[in-house]
């Protein structure tokens, strides 16, 4: 009796419902939503299926996923592409700021008034 | 003859359950008054052996609602006249029950009871006024719920006026950036902005589907880098809302809805 109340605790968020709302063509989420809440955008389809929404959400934002053969999954190649965006929009980043120091630093500022003007 | 008619004026007093401010009436003599108070008692215990409880609403299923057990008092749009009810079992109210029209989809109704037949019981009508039910001259609103875009009724959107204050928040949700959701609910909009540089996070929300109407905004200078900036703000039941990032700038951030509950 135990082991079914047990079973039944573990495995009751598998039970609720997850809206899909996704590109039939590209197959790219949109929304994933406990309730049937979201707006579907025209040309985009809306499908429920078992499960606990905030497992996905915990991993990546609803639009990270793909939804094929009423499964999601992780948009590795999107979330990959943006990683490394992020970091070239820092590193670029970086070097402008050295770039300006050097520059600064040849009209004779001195460092303390670099980081006044910069910030550090 | 006489006391047949006053019989009859008697019974029809406490079938109609109208209460009678003017009570005693000018008029009254000594044989008149307990009858005319004893009528309006009548009609007042039919509230009173209820209360506290005032008459509710809930889910019962896609399509159908349950009004409880309780007191009402319906009242014309000019409250003049007060009509008391009270209701010993339980009534389904199903969109038979509409004021006028058929039924919609991704639509917000309310439910009023009604006391225009003669009656010790209240009736119900749905309608997608929030003010009077079309054709019905005694009522009381007493709750709403949303139609979702299946054409059923969503469980979580019920609502009790009688029951508004007291409410607690209900279970937060994640929801998608740029993405447009309707509120089965007054809730709490809420979540953060990963960004910097110019990366802007602009909260929209009204009755449109695609909201609009900017309600609040998220932004990073130009001078910060990955900085998280929290965001709350309030939205009404019915109303949609959605949560836009702009630029590049933006690296990640979260959406959350926090409904009120009961």
């Amino acid at each position: 009796m135990y082991a079914i109340l047990l079973f039944l605790l573990l495995t009751s968020n598998c039970f609720a419902d997850v809206f899909v709302v996704y590109n039939p063509t590209t197959k790219e989420v949109d929304s994933l939503s406990s309730i049937d809440d979201a707006v579907v955008p025209q040309g985009f389809d809306k499908k429920v299926i078992k499960g606990n929404v905030e497992d996905y959400y915990s991993q990546a934002d609803a639009k990270d996923f793909k939804f094929n053969d009423n499964k999601l999954t992780l948009n590795a190649k999107k979330i990959t592409d943006r990683a490394l965006a992020k970091e070239d929009r820092e590193n670029k980043k970086s070097a402008d700021r050295r770039s300006a120091i050097d520059k600064l630093k040849t009209l004779g500022l001195k460092d303390a008034e670099i980081d006044a003007l910069l910030g550090r | 003859m006489l006391r047949i008619i006053l019989a009859l004026l008697m019974l029809t007093g406490i079938a109609n359950a109208e209460w009678d401010a003017n009570i005693p009436l000018t008029g009254d003599n000594l044989t008149d008054f307990p009858t005319d108070n004893q009528e309006n008692l009548d009609r007042l215990e039919l509230v009173l052996r209820e209360y506290p409880k005032g008459i509710t609403i809930s889910y019962s299923s896609a399509s159908t609602l349950v009004a409880s057990t309780g007191g009402v008092v319906c009242s014309d749009s000019g409250g003049t006249t007060k009509k008391f009810r009270g209701n010993t079992s339980t009534t389904n109210i199903t969109f038979s029950d509409i004021d006028t029209g058929a039924e919609a989809s991704s639509t917000t109704y309310y439910v009023y009871a009604t006391c225009d037949a003669v009656a010790t019981t209240a009736s119900f009508k749905v309608s997608t006024s929030s003010s009077a039910p079309s054709g019905i001259t005694s009522y009381k609103r007493i709750g709403s719920f949303i139609n979702d875009s299946s054409s059923n009724i969503t469980a979580s959107s019920i609502t009790n006026d009688s029951q508004w204050i007291g409410h607690t928040f209900g279970t937060a949700s994640s929801k998608s950036v740029n993405s447009a959701y309707q509120a089965t609910t007054d809730g709490i909009v809420y979540g953060y902005n990963y960004c910097d540089n110019t990366g802007t996070l602009t909260i929209y929300s009204d009755a449109n589907a695609s909201p609009s109407t900017t309600i609040g905004i998220a932004a990073c200078s130009s001078s910060t880098t990955s900085l998280y900036i929290p965001y709350s703000y309030p939205v009404k039941k019915g109303n949609y809302y959605k949560v836009s990032s702009s630029g590049t700038n933006v690296y990640g951030s979260s959406v959350n809805f926090m409904p009120m509950g009961s």
